[in-house]
């Protein structure tokens, strides 16, 4: 198996490079990370949705739509990124995405050990330490390989992460920032600025590596050959157009926005005889922990009640399920 | 019938990719089966295809998201693609509920319906198949 240790690399060879690999056949695994800010989006995400493009543009940030799960999540030099691709036929991929995630974020998990941070697995595949995210990640099969990529995470810039998401009121993008705030972690945070500064990228590349040899068996270091930087051209020509970027999906009804598993801010908006009516909840697990509701004019008529129940089936049971010592 | 906790309909076609065919006149409707929903977890999004698309079996007909996995749905037939259950579009979730009911995914029109002849049916193909996946992907810790 080979091990592409590509160091920084541009934004875009950041994500092409695995994509390639899995065009390719080829298996193994890659270690780099983008030399530029950028923001990286789902394949079933429509960009226009998710993102504030308008802040995108301002700021320089391109925008790249992966042929990878999960959703849109802020990337600079801060983060270390893993992409491990194997064939679909290869005897460690498994239908049953719960152990496939267990055994390879073991590797991270064993990084974040070796530094003294004990990390874990929170399901379905981040890694947290406690109930502080610590990592995000992602497959897909491409191809007809699998691919399973990830990050190390030096820092994490929430600030930067809550502007490139698209918030129907700033309100509700200065709460998401302090949630993530709350509820996100990095080395910089659990080590200090000091320790986790002293770390160099070649270091952590090297406990990447020894980790992921331990599941994925000896790893021969390889560069990008010329069929390999073929086909990141070729592909960067389909997947670094608009056309396959800002691919329009259905408007969905209600905005919802992932800080760390099981954590969402979600925003809904829904047409009653009044007015419109607007809900604005964090729910953890499948619970409410906070609900704020407002109605035509700034009251909530109780038949306003009625509409937003009816398009929100589960809220009322949500409501009565809530714990009292929930903070 | 029910294996190993799983349930597989017996007039139903099975792809080994894990999707059931079923017969209606001479269109074919198709689906995710019990034992890929359950390892799969609560499918988040299932791409829509145009009506239209041309099918080549073995081959990604639409992909589908669940637990962050991006997977691919593979044509059981060759043939062309001639409805989808738009229901998936904002209710993803149907497949979790109702895998072989209101959990539909596509209607197709085979070229050739004796290609089902390659699919598995019936006890005496399913019950091993099914025993062995679960052995090999079910039971894993």
């Amino acid at each position: 198996m080979h091990l592409y240790r590509l160091g920084t690399v541009s934004w875009q060879d950041s994500q092409l490079a695995y994509h390639a690999l899995a065009h390719l056949g080829r298996q193994g695994l890659i270690l780099c990370s983008p030399a530029e800010p950028y923001v990286s989006v789902g394949y079933f995400q429509d960009p226009a949705q998710e993102l504030d493009l308008e802040h995108c543009c301002r700021s320089g940030l391109p925008v790249f739509r992966r042929e990878v799960g999960g959703g849109a999540v802020y990337l600079d030099r801060h983060q270390l990124f893993w992409q491990v691709v194997l064939r679909r036929d290869h005897p460690l991929v498994s239908l049953n995405r719960e152990a496939f995630y267990r055994r390879f974020l073991a590797p991270v998990l064993g990084v974040y050990r070796a530094l003294g941070v004990e990390a874990r697995v929170a399901p379905v595949n981040d890694v947290a330490v406690e109930r502080r995210r610590i990592a995000g990640t992602g497959a897909g099969e491409v191809g007809d390989c699998v691919v399973f990529v990830g990050n190390l995470m030096r820092r994490f810039d929430c600030a930067a992460m809550a502007q490139v998401l698209r918030a129907p009121d700033p309100e509700f993008r200065r709460s998401f920032q302090q949630y993530m705030e709350r509820e996100l972690t990095s080395l910089r945070r659990e080590l200090g600025e000091k320790r986790e500064a002293a770390l160099s990228d070649d270091e952590l590349y090297g406990l990447l590596a020894r980790e992921f040899a331990s599941v994925m068996g000896p790893l021969e270091p390889h560069d990008l050959d010329d069929e390999l930087r073929g086909a990141m051209e070729r592909i960067g020509r389909r997947m670094l157009s608009p056309a396959w970027t800002y691919q329009p999906r259905r408007a969905r009804p209600h905005r919802k926005v992932k800080v760390r598993a099981g954590l969402y801010l979600h925003h809904w908006l829904q047409e009653s005889p009044q007015g419109p009516v607007e809900a604005r909840f964090i729910s953890l697990d499948g619970k409410v922990l906070e609900i704020s509701l407002r109605g035509p004019g700034g009251n909530f008529p109780r038949e306003a009640s009625e509409y937003l129940c009816n398009s929100v089936a589960d809220l009322t049971k949500a409501l009565s399920a809530m714990a009292p010592d929930q903070d | 019938m029910e294996i190993g906790g799983y349930n597989f309909p017996d007039e139903l076609y099975y792809d080994p990719e894990h999707f059931w065919v079923r017969v209606e006149g001479d269109e074919l409707v198709m689906g995710m089966d019990d034992f890929a929903q359950k390892l799969a977890g609560e499918i988040v999004y299932v791409q829509l295809p145009n009506e239209g698309k041309k099918l080549k079996k073995g081959k990604k007909l639409a992909k589908v998201e669940s637990g962050k996995w991006l997977g691919k749905v593979l044509s059981p037939v060759n043939g062309e693609l001639i409805a989808v259950n738009e229901d998936l579009e904002l209710k993803p979730e149907l497949i979790n509920q109702d895998c072989y009911g209101a959990g539909w995914m596509y209607r197709l029109k085979a070229d050739d319906l004796s290609e089902l002849g390659d699919l598995l049916k019936g006890a005496e193909a399913v019950e091993p198949w099914v025993n062995e996946e679960i052995a090999k992907h079910a039971q894993e810790g």
